[in-house]
């Protein structure tokens, strides 16, 4: 069956599980200030969507954040209350393998699965809970890949502004770190469960060669998240352990993705498949693009509209001391204890200007 | 009557006052000497400047190898190059075995325009330096090293000295073996913040006489002293850079700037584009013409040579290039800044080491 014919009954089944399977008050009308949650059939997984409730003022179209792979919904929790009491209602989705999602059958774990499953059935579901004739979306990371093609789909006429925090444009492999991971990875057996956990890869070591030999170098967690953002023991080790799983499919898919420079995507459950660039290159809604000068994972360089996206409205902010945040940020910017404070108004800011 | 007095007295103080508080400044903060064998030649421009070049002789030359000329950065001299043994891009190269130059542009270091004795006119522009002063300084290396191809390294406002060279071509393109940009950015759009501010300081700048930045960098010293994060928010990662040398290179190495480059710049700004002054010449799609090889060398937190900007010039040139980000991620001791790249405390294995490295195999 093709994609775009099963999209309805999937939208159907994802509203009906909306409504019915909340996990406050399943039955009960949606109250502003809460957070509620339901799961989204996505083809070969069960994702959980959360809803961070409008206050009663609430006004504006509803916001879909789609996270960085591997991130559970409750990461962004202060970044989504932030934008929820300023009056929109917010929702995250959790990855399938990641959080309250399930992990995902055999075979249906590759990003198109994700990104042509999982986003568009979160997408759907957000319309349908709202009754919003669109929705602005956030994405961060690899996630705002998401939001890009559908934004660049045929449901992009349902997606209003977008705003990407750390999103790949012309992704590279940035560092040897990220290299020799992906190598090992390749050439490793999959693992028996055939999932890799993210949160026992985040404490291996980055194998970058450090200058004082006897100090130990940064693990991959420190390498590639942590750097640049400041985060308290308890915070990091509550990150490390709430890091989902992923296929192995969809890391090398992330490896064809930064030696190519784009991402090319077969079909998935319920969206069509297609190159990111092209995604890009049909955008006309008012983009948002923050970039974070310390990132380790998704480069400031890597992710700098230039000639992409030409006929789409753009501004640019950069996550640094000098633009008057609280430090030069990395890739983790969004989780930060500031983020609530500064970067928040700024998302909220331009939600509410294109509307 | 007396009011004019007052004045004239008032302003006679505060001149003598600022001059002997920019003495004291040169004297304490006041940077190394160079060492005796730091030789000092002239290389003359058709419109009559005789440019400073410092000459590093390789204590054991390599074989096959061609000389490196290395260029400053815009409101710098020479010294911005060659602080002091530690802090030398030109002198650590010399100790790998390459013959070294390092330029001053005109009116820094020890550039004068021959013929006049004192007052010259701060009125050429970016196209003036890589139009006369580059064309210069390589024909006069090319010939005191046997007439064959330099290389050419150049920061910040010297590496875009060196891809306008590149760009218009002809005979002066064609003695460069090999070009290194450092932390030398193509493009004008940093945050919006910075871009506005940058816009506002061209603009401001474009309409002064001459702008002025000696002696207030001397009169302000003391306070850079006490402050230093203040300046290292844009200028360097102060993780990356011992306080005594950035004040001893500011006492050293902070030259006046002409206005006219500053409109320039501020027409770089405006439109976002690399430009000659007229308009006529686009620099940046120039590039993708050119077979030169070239090293494209970024810092990581370099918030004047802010990545994405460096990365254009990199994706504009046609190749065979490379690229550089000098960066803990890269096994790099720090993340590195704009004046770091050159003067930072352990610059010389993260950045000198690998550029080094890249010119022994272009030589190949």
């Amino acid at each position: 069956m093709a994609p775009q014919r099963r999209a309805p009954r999937v939208a159907v089944l994802a509203l009906a599980l909306l409504l019915g399977s909340s996990s406050r008050a399943a039955d009960a009308p949606v109250t502003g200030g809460q957070l509620y949650k339901t799961r989204l059939d996505a083809g070969g997984a069960q994702v959980a969507l959360f809803r961070y409730a409008a206050p009663a003022s609430g006004s504006g179209p509803p916001i879909l954040l789609l996270p960085e792979l591997g991130f559970p919904h409750g990461f962004y929790d202060g970044l989504a209350q932030a934008l929820q009491r300023r009056g929109r209602d917010v929702f995250v989705l959790d990855w399938r393998g990641v959080g309250q999602s399930t992990l995902p059958v055999r075979g249906t774990g590759g990003l198109e699965s994700l990104f042509l499953g999982d986003a568009p059935a979160a997408l759907d579901a957000v319309l349908a809970a709202t009754k919003a004739p669109r929705a602005q979306l956030l994405g961060h990371g690899a996630g705002g890949a998401a939001a890009v093609l559908l934004a660049g789909s045929e449901r992009g006429a349902r997606v209003g502004a977008l705003a990407l925090v750390s999103v790949p444009v012309h992704w590279e492999i940035p560092n040897e770190a990220v290299r020799k991971l992906l190598t090992a990875l390749d050439a490793g057996r999959p693992p028996p469960e055939g999932l890799l956990d993210l949160a026992a890869w985040s404490s291996t070591p980055s194998a970058v060669a450090t200058l004082a030999p006897l100090q130990p170098g940064p693990d991959l967690f420190e390498l590639l998240l942590l750097h640049g953002t400041q985060l308290s023991p308890t915070r990091v080790a509550e990150l490390r352990a709430g890091l989902g799983k992923v296929s192995p499919d969809l890391l090398r898919q992330l490896r064809r993705w930064m030696e190519q420079g784009d991402l090319v995507l077969p079909d998935g459950p319920l969206a069509r498949g297609g190159s990111l660039l092209a995604a890009y290159a049909r955008l006309g809604q008012h983009l948002l693009s923050v970039a974070a000068l310390r990132d380790n994972l998704v480069h400031p360089e890597h992710s700098s509209l230039r000639k992409q996206a030409p006929q789409a409205p753009r501004e640019e902010i950069v996550l640094q001391r000098l633009e008057g945040y609280p430090e030069d940020a990395g890739h983790l910017a969004p989780l930060a204890p500031w983020a609530a404070a500064e970067l928040a108004p700024k998302l909220f800011d331009f939600f509410e200007a294109h509307q | 009557m007396r009011r004019l007095r007052s004045v004239l007295l008032f302003a006679s103080c505060a001149a003598a006052l600022g001059c002997g508080a920019c003495a004291v400044g040169r004297a304490l903060w006041s940077g190394p000497e160079l060492p005796p064998e730091a030789e000092q030649h002239l290389a003359r421009t058709a419109d009559g400047w005789s440019l400073q070049l410092i000459h590093y002789q390789p204590a054991k030359p390599l074989r096959g190898r061609r000389p490196l000329l290395l260029l400053h950065g815009i409101v710098t001299n020479v010294r911005n190059l060659d602080y002091d043994e530690k802090h030398s891009m030109a002198r650590a190269m010399a100790r790998r075995g390459l013959d070294s130059w390092a330029l001053s542009l005109r009116s820094t270091g020890g550039s004068t325009h021959a013929g006049l004795l004192t007052d010259y006119k701060y009125d050429w522009d970016f196209d003036t330096y890589c139009t006369q002063d580059l064309p210069a300084a390589l024909a006069y290396v090319s010939k005191q090293t046997g007439g064959g191809q330099v290389d050419l390294a150049g920061h910040s406002m010297g590496g875009m000295i060196a891809y306008c060279l590149l760009a218009r071509g002809g005979e002066a393109a064609a003695r460069v073996g090999a070009a290194v940009t450092i932390g030398s950015p193509l493009g004008f759009r940093w945050g919006p913040r910075f871009t506005s501010l940058a816009k506002a300081g061209a603009r401001a700048a474009a309409l002064l006489p001459v702008v002025k930045l000696d002696s207030p960098t001397l009169l302000a010293l003391p306070l850079l002293s006490w402050a230093p994060d203040l300046v290292g928010l844009i200028l360097y990662n102060p993780a990356n850079m011992d306080p005594r040398v950035w004040s001893g290179f500011l006492s050293l190495g902070v030259e006046d700037e002409s206005p006219v480059l500053a409109a320039q710049f501020g027409r770089f700004l405006a439109t976002d584009k690399f430009t000659s002054r007229d308009g006529a010449i686009d620099y940046e799609a120039a590039l993708a013409a050119v077979r030169t090889p070239v090293l494209v060398v970024a810092g990581k937190v370099d918030q004047l040579g802010y990545t994405p900007l460096v990365r254009r010039g990199f994706d504009a040139l046609g190749g065979p290039k490379q690229w550089l980000l000098v960066a803990e991620e890269n096994g790099s001791s720090a993340d590195y800044g704009h004046m770091d790249l050159l003067l930072g405390e352990r610059a010389d294995q993260d950045v000198f080491e690998p550029v080094a490295r890249w010119l022994a195999e272009r030589a190949k």
